[in-house]
């Protein structure tokens, strides 16, 4: 049994932050809320996403585990306008997902789950350095690195105490530095790391401009980038794999 | 006298550009059957190519890009394709008292901007012309891209010889492709002989260094 009403903004904030890693995704029906879990198929960025029973209206649930298509629940949750409540709730006969707003219908055709790739183990790491900034402050990072690059490095720098961002393109390069003064808080560890730009563009498409990001890194680790909506009631974590150079 | 330019290996991922010219005291002198390189079966090119090397009234010249100056920041492919075309006009007119009659396939969209350029770039007096397709339907073209073409197989074959099988080198080729990756997950870089600066090149070298999570 599933039964729940959620406003179009709080579902397409979650649908988004998962979409951008994956078509198809697990959703598991708990009774504190839904919890997805997803990597890409080349397992180097993941997304840890939950959305807690108080983000909804109306939340109902005895557990249960479904499969879908996030295109098409994104494309029906955009039907919706902004405010409008989008009803949701699980055909246990048929497998099927009926959404409701205001007065249009929707059978969304559910994914048999152990079709779905297995959701990630998620690696345990201890990363030393920790940086909180504003979402739009990310925004610009990743924007200025992908005029020059497909790569960006993050790091910590330990003496003057700051955070950078750096891209070297062929001719051009970009160097971005935020000192404490900049961000909302600086965990000082040792930190550099680089990572591909094609996932960092689509993390940064799902982070709200005015989101406070915690951003967790290490050497040549991977970045654990975690962020709230929905007024506190809505968690995503994002793990994303370094690129290593050989030299 | 009559000259016909066309290159080989503008396209691929590896390996140096060949251009080739073919001069001739007359277009009678060549031999029966030169037709478009691509049209001709390796074998065919093969043969051809001796019977043009040999004939009396023939002369060929030919220029390489190596692949340092096509990853050159400074240079572009239509600047070095002029550069190859007049190298090779040169080095297929002994004698700078003729004037070379150029005909060239148009390496560029606008044809008659790369006749101009090669026209400029040529150290001997000449007029040029370029055409799209002309490789096809002039055969002193066609001749000159027989050459180009059996001197760019002849690189591949003596850097497969030393590498192992490399494809073709154009980046659709699924066994260049697995080359590539092989030997950047060997050796962490790309062999010297890559053009660095194609994307097919830069993306292989960017899957190896990306790690996945996995390994933490």
């Amino acid at each position: 049994m599933f039964k729940a009403i959620v406003s179009a903004e709080t579902l397409a904030s979650a649908l988004d932050s998962v979409s951008v890693l994956v078509d198809e995704c697990k959703i598991h029906l708990e009774e504190e809320g839904l919890a997805i879990r997803a990597v890409d198929p080349a397992n180097v960025g993941m997304v840890d996403l939950s959305l807690s029973a108080t983000a909804f209206e109306s939340y109902e649930t005895d557990g249960g585990l479904i499969g879908v298509d996030l295109s098409r629940l994104e494309d029906i949750a955009g039907m919706a306008e902004s405010g409008q409540l989008v009803q949701l709730e699980l055909d246990e006969e048929t497998r099927k997902l009926q959404i409701r707003i205001d007065g249009l219908e929707y059978t969304l055709a559910l994914i048999d789950p152990d079709s779905i790739r297995q959701e990630p183990d998620i690696p345990d790491l201890d990363l030393p350095a920790e940086v909180v900034l504003e979402g739009k402050d990310v925004n610009r990072s990743v924007k200025a690195a992908d005029m020059v690059s497909d790569h960006i490095a993050l790091g910590v720098d330990g003496n003057e105490e700051y955070f950078y961002v750096d891209a070297q393109g062929d001719t051009d390069d970009v160097h971005l530095e935020l000192t404490e003064a900049d961000l909302i808080a600086l965990q000082v560890g040792p930190a550099h790391s680089l990572f591909s730009l094609d996932y960092l563009k689509d993390m940064n498409k799902a982070i709200p401009a005015d989101a406070e990001v915690t951003l967790e890194l290490g050497e040549e680790f991977p970045i654990k980038i975690h962020y709230v909506f929905a007024e506190g009631d809505g968690q995503v974590t994002y793990m994303l794999a370094p690129r290593i150079q050989s030299d | 006298m009559p000259v016909g330019v066309d290159e080989a290996g503008k396209g691929p991922a590896l390996g140096s550009m060949f251009a080739a010219a073919v001069s001739v005291t007359s277009r009678d002198a060549l031999p029966e059957g030169v037709a478009d390189s691509k049209r001709l079966s390796p074998a065919r090119r093969e043969h051809l190519v001796g019977r043009l090397r040999e004939a009396d009234g023939i002369d060929v010249g030919v220029a390489e890009i190596t692949t340092d100056r096509i990853d050159d920041p400074e240079t572009d492919m239509n600047g070095l394709a002029v550069e190859a075309h007049a190298r090779a006009i040169a080095a297929a007119i002994g004698d700078p008292d003729h004037t070379a009659d150029v005909v060239c396939d148009a390496c560029d969209t606008d044809a008659d901007r790369f006749a101009h350029r090669v026209a400029d770039a040529t150290p001997v007096a000449a007029t040029v012309e370029a055409f799209h397709g002309a490789d096809d339907d002039d055969p002193l073209v066609g001749a000159a891209s027989v050459i180009a073409k059996v001197e760019r197989d002849a690189h591949v074959a003596t850097l497969a010889a030393e590498y192992g099988d490399v494809g073709s080198g154009y980046p659709s080729d699924p066994t260049t492709r697995r080359f590539l990756s092989a030997y950047v997950d060997d050796h962490g870089e790309l062999p010297p002989f890559a053009r660095a600066s194609w994307s097919t090149c830069a993306d292989v070298l960017a899957a190896a260094e990306q790690s996945g999570l996995e390994e933490f």
